[in-house]
């Protein structure tokens, strides 16, 4: 129970900056691994 | 029982929370594609009929869409928490950005635009003191300002109200005034940058050290070019890697006039205001430098890196409100305007300066 608390709490205490670098770090493991392709 | 509920509780609202997000990112994602409509409408009308129309980006176009919404039937209550994304967005293309520069690009250009920034800080803040000084506002206020227009613009100036516990009003007025200027620059910036007749890389430079936020700072070089807004974007995030040392020695200062904490442990606070999607802009730059990437995977982050921004123009736009701003009154907005012009101006001589002995 606690250690999900814990872990409730670093999620929420991850700022705006965090979520953005993991935002991109998923988009390069999709374009590397699913070969995802992005058009413009 | 209580404990139970604590965990059920995050669980149910994180998807009400992106749910109320939708209609607002939905919102920035058809009028960065109506801009980006748009450019493309107003290019193959030019051809189909001979004309010689100018080259309108859409990064404008989706600003202006904004602005136009912003400012007269207004953004309705529920696209506000999805509008609000648009910094997200913004530091997501940022990161995402890295994948188009080598490491080694990044420090040569990295040196080059840090001896300029500490230039522009100090002018920056020295000009702005005395301003606030000859215009009597509230010392705070000065300082809040001083935050604003030397590093970036509206996330500093958050930073600094807490750390010299600054009145709310104070950061609206701050937030405001250099919004509006911000707002601004767009137009003005990349118009002087072509009367100059300034490369891509000086006038990146440049909207970089001059422009207060750092979605606006991405979107006048994006005006000017693409291979501009990628070296604004740069050498704006070396700016914003200055924000912890600047709203540190303002903490400081008020401590030691007694009108704010102290500051305990001066390491931390460093690493807790400093920006770190920069560290995530030069992750991914590393991994470009060592090849993790083939042509074709660089081209699709790179346009993910696009899409990120077209969000974040679209928001540039909607969330900029000249009424709000007329609300706030003109002392402020004079002092930053004032300040603002003679940044402009040296930190445009100094770029003209770099641009003739390292041939940016």
């Amino acid at each position: 129970m606690r250690r999900l608390n814990l872990g409730g709490t670093v999620l929420k205490k991850l700022s705006l900056d965090w979520w953005a670098v993991i935002a991109a770090l998923v988009a390069i493991i999709l374009v590397k691994s699913v070969n995802l392709t992005v058009g413009w | 029982m209580s404990e139970a509920l604590a965990l059920q509780r995050p669980a149910v609202a994180l998807p009400w929370r992106l749910l109320r997000l939708l209609p607002g990112v939905a919102l920035l994602f058809t009028i960065g594609y109506a801009g980006k409509l748009a450019e493309t409408l107003v290019k193959d009308y030019g051809k189909a009929h001979h004309l010689a129309l100018p080259n309108i980006e859409y990064v404008l176009w989706a600003i202006l869409i904004g602005l136009v919404i912003s400012n007269t039937v207004g953004v309705a209550e529920i696209f506000r928490p999805g509008v609000a994304t648009y910094d997200f967005w913004l530091k997501a293309g940022i990161v995402l950005l890295g994948a188009r520069f080598l490491l080694g690009d990044v420090l040569k250009l990295g040196s080059v635009s840090l001896g300029l920034v500490v230039i522009e800080l100090g002018v920056a803040i020295a000009i702005m003191t005395v301003l606030g000084r000859w215009f009597k506002l509230k010392p705070k206020l000065t300082s809040l300002l001083a935050v604003g227009s030397s590093i970036c613009g509206v996330s500093a100036i958050i930073a600094a109200k807490g750390a010299i516990e600054a009145d709310d009003d104070d950061a609206t007025f701050a937030i405001a005034a250099i919004l509006a200027l911000g707002a601004f620059g767009l137009f003005a910036y990349p118009a002087i940058g072509h009367f100059l007749h300034m490369s891509d890389h000086a006038f990146g430079v440049w909207a970089g050290l001059a422009v207060d936020n750092t979605a606006e700072a991405a979107a006048a070089g994006a005006i000017y070019s693409d291979a501009a807004g990628k070296v604004a974007v740069l050498t704006k995030a070396t700016r914003n890697a200055m924000i912890g040392f600047v709203v540190l020695g303002y903490a400081v200062y008020w401590a030691s006039r007694g009108q704010a904490k102290t500051v305990e442990g001066k390491a931390a606070f460093l690493w807790q205001k400093f920006p770190k999607f920069v560290l995530g802009f030069l992750f991914i730059s590393l991994l470009a430098t060592f090849h993790a990437f083939d042509k074709a995977q660089i081209a699709s982050l790179a346009n993910l890196s696009r899409w990120a921004f077209l969000l974040t123009f679209a928001g540039v736009g909607l969330k900029t409100d000249f009424r709000e701003i007329r609300r706030q009154g003109a002392r402020p907005f004079i002092v930053g305007a004032l300040a603002e012009l003679t940044v402009t101006a040296v930190t445009l001589g100094l770029v003209l300066a770099a641009a003739a002995i390292f041939s940016l």
